[in-house]
């Protein structure tokens, strides 16, 4: 069969059964995928339905039943590669839903954030400001600066459990630099 | 159907490449010029000058010239961007109809995508003489940091160059095409592109011939252009403390100072030290001009630009806090963009990433290579051996709710093509019309990001507050353009709406602008 014709024959049945898909059928992997099988998949799926494959095809049906299962792939990608959401998912799935509500997608999506990027940990302005300082030392490898600035940090947000966290991991990691200086072959700097 | 080149249309320069034998190539003009100054001069008859010649003409007729226009570009009359813009050029720039800022030159307006479109057909019939053959199609690009009125105000140029833009690309990810790293590997490179008047960096992971592109952050504020500015500011204080002239409020002094930069600033790429000359800056009270003379060496330029240098860390920082990745983690960085030519920029930025930055290919030219090699990919490439580039959305798409606060309905960074849908409910009761407005950025207040454009779902039957809904659509293509379809969920009415940026044209002017017939 002319590849074109098979191809679009495969998008038209694949758009036709996505309602009815789970994001692992989508993906075409087991439930119980480690995360980086799903990776691979997703990569795979996404590489072999990208629009761009479709760029030069004149059967605009093809083009936009293609764009939608590009979406759907990408979607279900979202969804499971983080943890927090998976769970979310298939809490979901369990209860005979097929997509996540836009609610449950959102608190899932809000707290997988939170947990990945901890620049979003501080809910006060001026908690904020020294925790941004204090991450910025963090990534510079000034751990007596990071752990000083989440001291300030915790004066306006004493409760915080990120802060509380960051700040033994900075004294830890002070600690281990005050090993490595006291390395006697270690070069002194002058 | 013609030949698909690549242009990167530059804030100072730019530059056309096309495939050839499964190579890119940059296209020259006759007298063998790489790239193009993106220079727009008007002469008295009206004709039309681009590139070189009228770069020449910005010296001694600034006032029916123009440049830097990519700065205005999609944005509003009275924006900061077109507000700093006025206060350096010769020329008026009006308010036009739709509150987009218009150049007034010899008694004609002109919007910005005409003068994008006088550029673009420039390096359209470039690419024609070199190749000697028809040019009707091309990949655009432009930063990644653009938000949608700025995408969609320069597709619309391409349109008035009667050009059938088949992408907007953004510039870093087609530098990383262009330098097609770790073909075979998998690998992470991060993208510093600092350029005329812009500065983006987009976090990519490579894996055969997939480019995914994981986080962009940038800044649309900050440039070369800056760098001249704060020294062309240091000179004029400089010269203000050695002779008690304020000479800041003068045009044709910012002007002449601008250059003077801008000379300095390439000289001390290969100088230590360089000599700075202004002759007759300002008069004495008899009318005996006094000169700016003054040597500046490379650690004295350093501490004028420091500010600008950090700023773009700090967009580095945010870039990859939203990639999750740290700045170790990178296999390779890559620097992209004039700006990144200057020893000042590579040593900074080898020190943040704690690796030497990279610089292969020409960077005025790689973006326009990369384009061209995606050119290729769209139009004639085997479906096979194409690269596939996975691109994101640099800013959040949201819309305004009750309080005037922005809730988002497509995060940045998310992979475009993308889509999402929201149901709205009428507040009171028998509303007769829903607004939405929509906006792009991250503030938390929507006042405080950019509008796109709001539009007015009416004609609703009078009904209980909460009764009606309406499903509303929103939609990011591949170029990073975005697309509104509303529906009202009872009457299964569908409309689909395209959202005309308060600064953007309408669909009757651009077929009015349209240079098809002009013989141009």
């Amino acid at each position: 069969m002319d590849p074109q014709l098979a191809q679009a024959i495969e998008i038209e049945t694949i758009a036709e059964l996505l309602p009815e898909l789970t994001y692992y059928q989508i993906l075409q992997v087991d439930p119980l995928a480690p995360t980086d099988v799903l990776e691979k998949a997703y990569r795979g799926e996404a590489r072999r339905l990208h629009p761009d494959r479709f760029a030069r095809s004149g059967n605009e049906d093809t083009k936009r039943l293609a764009n939608q299962i590009y979406r759907a792939v990408m979607e279900a990608w979202k969804t499971l590669k983080d943890p927090e959401t998976r769970e979310a998912y298939n809490q979901e799935l369990e209860e005979g839903r097929r997509r996540m509500t836009d609610e449950a997608k959102k608190q899932a999506e809000a707290a997988a954030a939170a947990a990945a990027n901890p620049i979003h940990a501080a809910k006060t302005e001026k908690g904020m400001k020294f925790w941004r300082m204090a991450l910025r030392n963090w990534h510079d490898g000034e751990f007596s600066g990071a752990a000083m600035n989440i001291q300030f940090a915790l004066n306006f947000e004493p409760e915080n459990e990120t802060f509380l966290e960051w700040l033994d991991k900075a004294k830890n990691a002070q600690e281990g630099v005050a090993d490595e200086k006291r390395n006697p072959y270690k070069l002194r700097i002058v | 159907m013609g030949l698909a080149v690549g242009i990167d249309l530059g804030t100072s320069n730019s530059c056309v490449a096309v495939m050839k034998d499964g190579v890119p190539v940059v296209l020259t003009d006759e007298e063998g010029n790489h790239t193009q100054p993106s220079v727009v001069a008007f002469g008295r008859e009206g004709n039309v000058i681009v590139g070189h010649r009228a770069r020449r003409q910005l010296v001694y007729a600034p006032q029916n010239t123009v440049a830097s226009a990519k700065r205005m570009i999609g944005r509003r009359h009275g924006s900061d961007a077109v507000q700093r813009v006025l206060q350096t050029t010769a020329y008026g720039i009006i308010e036009g109809p739709n509150g987009d800022a218009r150049i007034e030159v010899g008694g004609r307006a002109y919007s910005m995508p005409e003068i994008s479109a006088y550029i673009l057909q420039h390096m359209r019939s470039i690419a024609e003489k070199a190749t000697g053959e028809v040019v009707d199609q091309a990949v655009i690009t432009v930063p990644a940091y653009f938000n949608d009125s700025q995408r969609q105000a320069t597709r619309d140029a391409a349109t008035i160059a009667g050009l059938n833009c088949l992408r907007i690309l953004n510039e870093p990810t087609a530098a990383a095409l262009a330098y097609g790293i770790g073909k075979g590997h998998r690998q992470h490179i991060a993208i510093y592109d600092l350029g005329g008047g812009t500065f983006d960096v987009s976090i990519l992971r490579i894996e055969d011939d997939l480019f995914e592109v994981i986080s962009t952050a940038g800044d649309t504020f900050l440039g070369g252009d800056d760098f001249d500015h704060a020294l062309a500011s240091h000179l004029l204080e400089k010269f203000k403390k050695e002779t008690g002239i304020d000479m800041s409020q003068n045009r044709t002094v910012r002007l002449k100072l601008r250059t003077a930069a801008e000379s300095a600033k390439i000289a001390l790429s290969t100088a230590t030290e360089v000599e700075i000359n202004v002759p007759a800056l300002a008069h004495n009270a008899d009318g005996s001009p006094i000169d700016l003379n003054t040597r500046m060496d490379r650690i004295e330029y350093a501490k004028v630009v420091l500010p600008i240098v950090q700023r773009t860390f700090l967009t580095c920082d945010d870039a990859l806090a939203q990639a999750g990745k740290a700045s170790a983690q990178m296999d390779h960085v890559v620097l992209v963009g004039g700006m990144t030519r200057y020893p000042l920029i590579q040593e900074a930025v080898s020190q943040y990433f704690g690796k030497k930055a990279y610089q292969g290919i020409n960077p005025d030219e790689v973006v326009a290579l990369g384009a061209a090699i995606q050119a290729h990919n769209l139009t004639e490439a085997s479906p096979e051996t194409a690269s596939i580039l996975m691109d994101v959305t640099p800013q959040s798409l949201g819309v305004r709710t009750i309080g005037g606060f922005c809730e988002t309905l497509i995060e940045r960074n998310s992979g475009i093509p993308t889509a999402t849908t929201k149901i709205f409910s009428t507040a009171h009761d028998n509303q007769s019309e829903v607004t939405v407005a929509v906006y792009q950025g991250e503030a938390r207040m929507a006042e405080e990001n950019e509008l796109l454009g709001q539009f007015v779902m009416d004609d609703i039957r009078p009904a209980p507050r909460g009764e009606i809904k309406i499903r509303i659509g929103f939609e990011i293509d591949a170029d990073g353009i975005v697309k509104v379809v509303a529906e009202d969920i009872e009457s299964a009415t569908v409309r689909s709406i395209r959202i005309e940026a308060s600064s953007g044209l309408s669909e009757d002017e651009i077929q009015t602008m349209r240079f098809d017939d002009l013989g141009f």
